[in-house]
């Protein structure tokens, strides 16, 4: 106990270390490095069906790296010979025992040091989380996301539990809210659970953070989320189901509630002296320094009440993107700052919007802007992998809609996104205001648009047209409580013409 | 071709007096009236209002409310000032002709919305006529508007807020409805009564209604900023209406002649010393009361039909406010324009309402429209007023408002559902037609109740997964044909009944696959009920559309049910709540899946406490049970929702039945409505009530042994003949009373008389059919013939007497034609009690060796029309006794009872515990064929629900065989 509280890892030295640079070039594809600690008897069972898992996804490119950590107080512990038993079975386990300085953290680390992956996954040796979550994340690492991790407090996590566990885990998802919303209140940290114990990390992502890391006990991942929004690391999360067979004791996590108040001190510490990074690209809204007062305050007003970055996630990292109707281009310079990969064209009919991004962004080389519409996009030009229409669809015929859908379907790549954000009709008063406001913006000629009847359609028709352009297509509310937007994330097969397209 | 041109003569007609009255409004009231207020120098409500304005536009905050200012100060709210700024720059005179030519054409645009509200109203007549209407409701109310014209009031604004309102609500345009509602509303803070109307509504409709209101409000109040220069003034202003409005009584006299409200007239008749004005206090309390509880009951318990009701029911908050207000003046009668051309356009289907909608609108014509001091003389005019007549022609309107409203309405869902939760309907629990059949080779039948209905998810493509899960999973181990699946289509929304249908069909499963559909279920248990009645299964297994299931799961479950139920245990139940369970939830259903898991722990203690039940989770969501405690549970059942798996607990447990409890997975999807859920928890706390009540009454405890239910009237027809051999085929019956005048006494009577056991009597008959011995006496009514026996003119006693024997021993000698041992003797209609007629018999029954005659004392017959029954009784009791005759202690159940079998059978068990020998008077019949005879039995319909609820007194006999 009074280890945790004084003892903080020293910095390691990365980039001279030949270790690295050996290990580097001796890359596999995943390692899962699973730290354990008192839990000789369920170790079996976890590295067999990991061992399964990562073998049917990565032949032999993968290796487990097993972290005992036995306390010295405990000589029951038998995870070090049961590690160094499983090793010799499996040639793909490696076993890196770990024994000061004490905590989850710090045996992560030396796991870490013996790992050769490309891509870094953590879990508990008991696997309470279900490993399908390597499987996307795998996917968005790919994708150019540098940390993904898993989040219990996601609409569509689930707990599977015993009845026997009910109230503790309702209690420990209470603290997990609270001690989240601390958090959030304290880094500049978004997410609404730092903790669940599966990650995925790139190893650029893991060099840096572990080369900085400084906690060694369980708050390490928040040193992980530090560092990757420091270095401005592309980070996503993905929901998980947590299978829960036991849990720890009130007096230890009360125990571990007094060790929190001094680590996420020293955290905050670090932060302020940039030890996890600084972002050095000006943030989206001081780029129009230049603009008018009026324009100034329609776009901060503008990006306070819309998601612009969580939109953005939604679009492929790398590739080409087009932003149709991209305005004064709030959404593409999100889009660009998010990834660097990102080659975006921004398109908008009206000129002065136009200039005005423009100006905004001379040190974004990457954003075209353009004046025109998708139809003036000349044909020849490669398919894109992302399409952006964000609050651009009313302003057409519903049979001009349905055509600039199928125009965008042609235009995507297998596998690539369409986005869609659009009022829904049936939003009750908050609709009615948001149809109300747009209809005033076109009649006063704020929002330059070609006809002012405006067309709008409700969350059901418009996934029942998207479909029928062939996409596959989920939508989720996207927007503050002043508004009442639906975000339609429309993905194209990655079969050419899928059933009921051609 | 009469009618034809009678309607072009009734259309010219209108038009020429619709031309007339737009004539006299445009050609002679605007003008008239124009100069009239030009040279008026008098004080009037609008003199206040320029006053109000002048002080406002000089910043003289503190003397905008002032209650120094003529009859009645200015007190309306701080931001209406602003209307009337703009007139305070011109002269007085300038500006009163200004306000006068606002407040006609508000009238004006008024009377066009309500004749555009007429006009979707009377969509399928003559626009002509709505135009024509439109004029007679203006110059109904003509004489009020010149009053409002004349002192100047805001009325005409009120009036044009409430006829746009009128039109939106028509027009189901929640928002336009509460904008135009929120102008008399904000002006006089009353007619706020009226937004009460969206009770009728959704309840989104009504959180809408809600968010406009307090926006409308919101902004409102904040408009007081459009012309205030400081906070200080700001507060002034509010402090100073607030003031205004709670002295409101200081500065008027509200028992004023003019004012035709409920206050008003209670403040005359205490005036008049008819009641202490405390008294007066209290009935205007209690009326207003009673007023707001009925329209409000209205709005939500009852929904408009079609447009004509749902602008009635709009109509109805109109007068709530006018009847309740402090002071009614005339001019605040203006809005009665709306109800009174909704009267005149809308139809009734009763006569008599028709009549008194007709006469309210023709006494309100007489004593307010007409009624001036100009026309019926001053002596006249001030009676009719301060006998309050024009309170009671708005009353009458009410009234006939009212009842037309509710004509043009019909019970709302919400009615439906507190109906069928407080009363426990016999039709929601049907007798049944035959006892439940099974079938060998069908070893389950799987029971699917499927919901329908906005707050259920019944999504034909997750209710095919489902099917398909339990029917792959089932046939993974047994043969197709060992069991069946029945989908129980029940709900609300029957609408929605065939694209589910149609999903379901289109599905072919290759099992015995059944869609039932139960229109009368109320509940999820009621449609079991109705599925177990079509099923085939020796046992059942109930399968839960709504959640997901977990696949391996649900193939553990089978095998471990299927397993209890092969080893003799008749209820498995998945239990939620042992410590082996498991919840697979969405992180989002964790706190309520915690808060409900608590809930029901404390719960179901409380069933443990009052009923001594042992399972922690007796609503289960998994459930599998045997045919023999399905037939006895669904048989008694009385609980339409989760808590008759407390019921099946409840017999289980009673009949001595073995039950069990297995862990189980529980997965969740989606999560009940808050609607449905305290609608749910509402019904489960009548239920649980009802349940107490009815388990101490010992309805769901076993029968003792059926030693004396008595049929009568064998030999009526051929039905009756039926329904009584069959309940003694099956041991129910154990005497039979035989007619033995009647033609179809020999009918099956072999039959009847193989029964091991069973007694016979004579069901001595003087009041039916024709007379064996060609009686004189033999009259086909009971109160004829007990008239004719106790009236002397008719007859000398002994002679009656002697016919009676006479036709005693035909009836005896009939039956010992057809070798039936005659046990006992009753009488039909119990003609055997007839005063005198017991001795006159008894030396007849004597020879044939009958001892026995029925007594039917029984004391619950007092709260029947049967009473007259005991007087009978208890003057034969005398003669019985004296004659040495026995009879046996006598229960007889009224339909009511008998159509009800839980109730039957509880009041059954109760009498048989204290008189086990209890004889029970019953009138089956197989099929109703009384009424086709030659002639006709008084009691016909009853007989089949008696032979149907007596034949659901088998199945606790089989159980007990097994």
């Amino acid at each position: 106990m009074k280890h945790s509280f004084r003892t903080e890892l020293s910095p390691l030295p990365k980039l001279e270390s030949r270790l690295f640079q050996e290990l580097q070039a001796a890359a596999v594809d995943a390692s899962l490095i699973i730290p354990a600690k008192n839990s000789h008897q369920t170790l079996e069972k976890t590295v067999q069906e990991a061992h399964a898992f990562l073998k049917a996804r990565h032949g032999e490119s993968f290796e487990i790296i097993l972290v005992p950590n036995p306390s010295p107080n405990d000589p029951l512990d038998q995870s070090i010979p049961v590690a160094h038993e499983l090793a010799t079975r499996y040639p793909q386990i490696r076993v890196c025992p770990h024994f000061a300085p004490r905590g989850k953290g710090a045996a992560l680390r030396t796991g870490f040091l013996g790992s050769r992956g490309r891509w870094i996954y953590f879990t508990d040796s008991d696997l309470p989380y279900d490993l399908s979550f390597f499987d996307q994340a795998e996917e968005k690492l790919k994708q150019g996301y540098h940390f993904v991790h898993g989040n219990r407090r996601l609409q569509n996590s689930h707990f599977s539990i015993p009845v026997r566990l009910l109230k503790i885990a309702y209690s420990r998802h209470r603290l997990g809210l609270w001690f989240n919303a601390c958090v959030r209140a304290w880094l500049p940290i978004t997410t609404t659970d730092t903790q669940a114990g599966i990650k995925a990390l790139s190893r650029t992502l893991a060099l840096e953070f572990f080369s900085r890391q400084t906690c060694p006990g369980f708050l390490f991942d928040l040193e992980i989320f530090l560092t990757a929004h420091g270095l401005g690391l592309p980070v996503t999360e993905l929901p998980v189901t947590l299978y829960l067979n036991s849990e720890k004791s009130t007096i230890r996590i009360l125990r571990e509630c007094v060790l929190v108040a001094n680590w996420l001190a020293r955290i905050k510490l670090n932060q302020a002296r940039k030890r996890y990074g600084k972002k050095t690209k000006p943030p989206v809204l001081r780029r129009f320094k230049e603009a008018p007062p009026l324009t100034r305050a329609f776009l901060a007003a503008r990006w306070w009440l819309t998601p612009y970055s969580r939109m953005s996630a939604h679009l492929p990292l790398q590739g080409k993107i087009l932003d149709l109707g991209c305005g004064h281009g709030l959404f593409s310079i999100a889009a660009a700052l998010q990834s660097q990969e990102r080659e975006i064209l921004a398109l908008d009919h009206d000129e002065n919007r136009i200039l005005a991004a423009s100006r905004a962004t001379p040190d974004l080389e990457k954003i075209r802007w353009s004046r025109g519409d998708l139809l003036s996009v000349p044909s020849q030009d490669p398919r894109f992998s992302g399409i952006a229409m964000i609050d651009v669809m009313h302003y057409f015929e519903p049979s001009h809609q349905q055509e600039l859908l199928e125009n965008a379907f042609d235009r995507l790549d297998p596998g690539g996104i369409l986005l869609v954000r659009e009022v829904d009709p049936e939003g009750g008063f908050v609709s009615r205001w948001n149809r109300w406001y747009e209809k005033l913006a076109t009649g006063i000629g704020f929002t330059q648009a070609k006809k002012q009847a405006l067309s709008f359609r409700s969350r059901h028709a418009w996934e029942e047209v998207m479909r029928s352009a062939g996409f596959q297509v989920s939508s989720e509310p996207c927007s503050s409580a002043l508004f009442a937007d639906i975000l339609y994330v429309c993905k194209k097969p990655l079969s050419e013409y899928p059933h009921g397209k051609c | 071709m009469e009618s034809v041109k009678s309607n072009q003569s009734r259309t010219i007609w209108n038009r020429r007096l619709t031309f007339l009255i737009f004539g006299l409004v445009f050609g002679i009231v605007l003008p008239l009236y124009a100069y009239k207020i030009y040279i008026k120098q008098d004080y009037t409500d609008f003199s206040v209002y320029y006053l109000a304005a002048s002080r406002a536009r000089t910043l003289q905050w503190d003397h905008v409310y002032n209650f120094l200012d003529g009859a009645s100060p200015y007190r309306y709210a701080p931001p209406w000032i602003l209307l009337f700024l703009p007139f305070s720059w011109l002269t007085l005179p300038q500006a009163q002709v200004a306000w006068y030519l606002f407040q006609f054409f508000f009238f004006g645009f008024g009377f066009y919305w309500i004749y555009r509200s007429l006009k979707i109203c009377m969509s399928n007549r003559d626009p002509q006529e709505a135009l024509f209407f439109t004029c007679l409701s203006l110059v109904a109310i003509l004489r009020l508007c010149l009053d409002t014209f004349t002192i100047g009031q805001v009325s005409s604004l009120m009036f044009f807020g409430f006829s746009v309102a009128l039109h939106a609500w028509i027009t189901r345009k929640s928002i336009w409805t509460v904008s135009a509602l929120l102008i008399p509303t904000l002006l006089k803070i009353g007619p706020g009564i009226v937004l009460g109307v969206f009770l009728s509504e959704r309840t989104r409709k009504r959180f809408e209604a809600g968010r406009i209101l307090l926006f409308g409000t919101l902004s409102f109040v904040l408009l007081t900023w459009l012309f205030i220069p400081s906070w200080d003034a700001f507060k002034v202003l509010w402090k100073g209406w607030l003031s205004i409005v709670q002295n409101d009584s200081v500065y008027y006299d509200a028992s004023h002649y003019g004012s035709q409200s409920i206050h008003s007239c209670l403040l005359r008749f205490a005036k008049w010393g008819w009641l202490s004005i405390g008294t007066a206090s209290r009935i205007e309390t209690g009326l207003a009361l009673a007023l707001l509880g009925i329209t409000s009951g209205f709005w939500w318990l009852r929904k408009p039909r079609d447009l004509a009701g749902r602008a009635l029911s709009f109509s109805l908050g109109l007068f709530i406010y006018m009847l309740l207000m402090p002071e009614t003046f005339k001019y605040s009668l203006t809005p009665l324009a709306i109800p009174f051309a909704l009267l005149c356009t809308t139809p009734s289907k009763k006569k008599w309402v028709t009549q008194w909608t007709r006469g309210s609108l023709v006494f309100l014509t007489l004593t307010l429209s007409f009624a001036g001091k100009d026309i019926i003389g001053d002596w006249l005019f001030f009676w009719l007023q301060n006998h309050s007549v024009p309170l009671l022609a708005v009353t009458f309107l009410a009234i006939s408002t009212f009842l037309l409203a509710w004509e043009h309405s019909a019970p709302s869902q919400t009615f439906k559902r507190l109906r069928s939760a407080l009363l426990s309907s016999p039709q929601e629990f049907p007798l049944w037609k035959s006892l439940p059949r099974v079938d060998p080779s069908t070893e389950c039948s799987i029971l699917a109740p499927v919901a329908l209905g906005p707050e259920y998810f019944a999504n034909p493509k997750e209710i095919i997964q489902t099917l398909r899960l339990w029917h792959e999973t089932w046939s993974q181990t047994s043969p197709v044909q060992s069991f069946e699946i029945l989908v129980i289509l029940w709900g609300d929304r029957l609408s929605e009944l065939n694209p589910v249908v149609q999903a379901l069909t289109d599905a072919q499963f290759p099992a015995s696959f059944r869609i039932v559909r139960a229109h009368q279920a109320s509940g999820p248990s009621t449609a079991l009920r109705e599925g177990f009645i079509q099923a085939q299964g020796k046992a059942f297994f109930v399968a839960n559309i709504e959640q997901p299931i977990d696949p391996e799961f649900l193939a553990t479950w089978i095998a471990q049910a299927r397993s209890e139920i092969k080893n003799g245990v008749d209820l498995v139940r998945g239990n939620r709540r042992l410590l082996e369970s498991h919840f697979k939830i969405p992180v989002r259903f964790l706190a309520l899946v915690y808060g409900r898991h608590h809930l029901s722990l404390h719960l179901n203690s409380w069933l443990y406490f009052f009923l001594d039940l042992k399972s922690q989770d007796s609503p289960s969501p998994y459930l599998a049970f045997s045919r023999r405690l399905a037939t006895e549970a669904f048989c008694v059942q009385r609980c339409k929702g989760a808590l008759f798996f407390v019921e099946m607990s409840l017999i289980c447990r009673n009949l001595g039945l073995q039950e069990r409890d297995l862990p189980i997975s529980v997965r969740l999807s989606l999560e009940k409505s808050l609607r449905r859920t305290l609608w749910e928890s509402f019904e489960i706390a009548i239920d649980l009530f009802k349940l107490l009540r009815r388990s101490q009454q010992g309805s769901y405890l076993p029968l003792p042994e059926l030693k004396g239910i008595t049929a009568d009237d064998w030999g009526l027809s051929p039905g009756v003949n039926s329904g009584i051999l069959q309940l003694a085929q099956q041991g129910v019956i154990k005497r039979v009373s035989l007619m033995a005048n009647c033609p179809f006494v020999s009918h099956q009577l072999k039959e009847l008389m193989a029964i091991p056991g069973i007694e016979l009597g004579l069901h001595f008959n003087l009041t039916y059919g024709r007379s064996l011995s060609k009686n004189e006496l033999f009259i086909p009514s009971p109160a004829r013939f007990l008239f004719n026996w106790l009236n002397p003119r008719s007859g000398r006693r002994e002679q009656k007497s002697d016919w009676a024997r006479n036709e005693l021993i035909s009836q005896l000698k009939k039956l010992k034609e057809l070798d039936v041992p005659i046990h006992y003797l009753d009488g039909h209609h119990h003609i055997h009690l007839t005063p005198g007629l017991i001795p006159a018999l008894s030396e007849t029954l004597a020879t044939f060796g009958i001892r026995r005659v029925r007594l039917p004392w029984d004391t619950m017959l007092w709260k029947t029309s049967q009473f007259p029954l005991l007087i009978l009784s208890a003057l034969a009791q005398r003669n019985f006794r004296s004659l040495g005759w026995e009879s046996l202690p006598c229960y007889y159940p009224p339909i009511r009872i008998l159509v009800n079998h839980t109730q039957f059978r509880g009041a059954l068990r109760s009498r048989l515990l204290k008189m086990p020998h209890c004889e029970v008077i019953t009138h089956p019949a197989a099929w109703n064929d009384v009424g086709s005879l030659e002639i006709p039995e008084s009691y016909q319909d009853g007989r089949v629900d008696e032979f149907l609820s007596l034949q659901m007194l088998r199945p606790n006999r089989e159980l007990k065989r097994d």
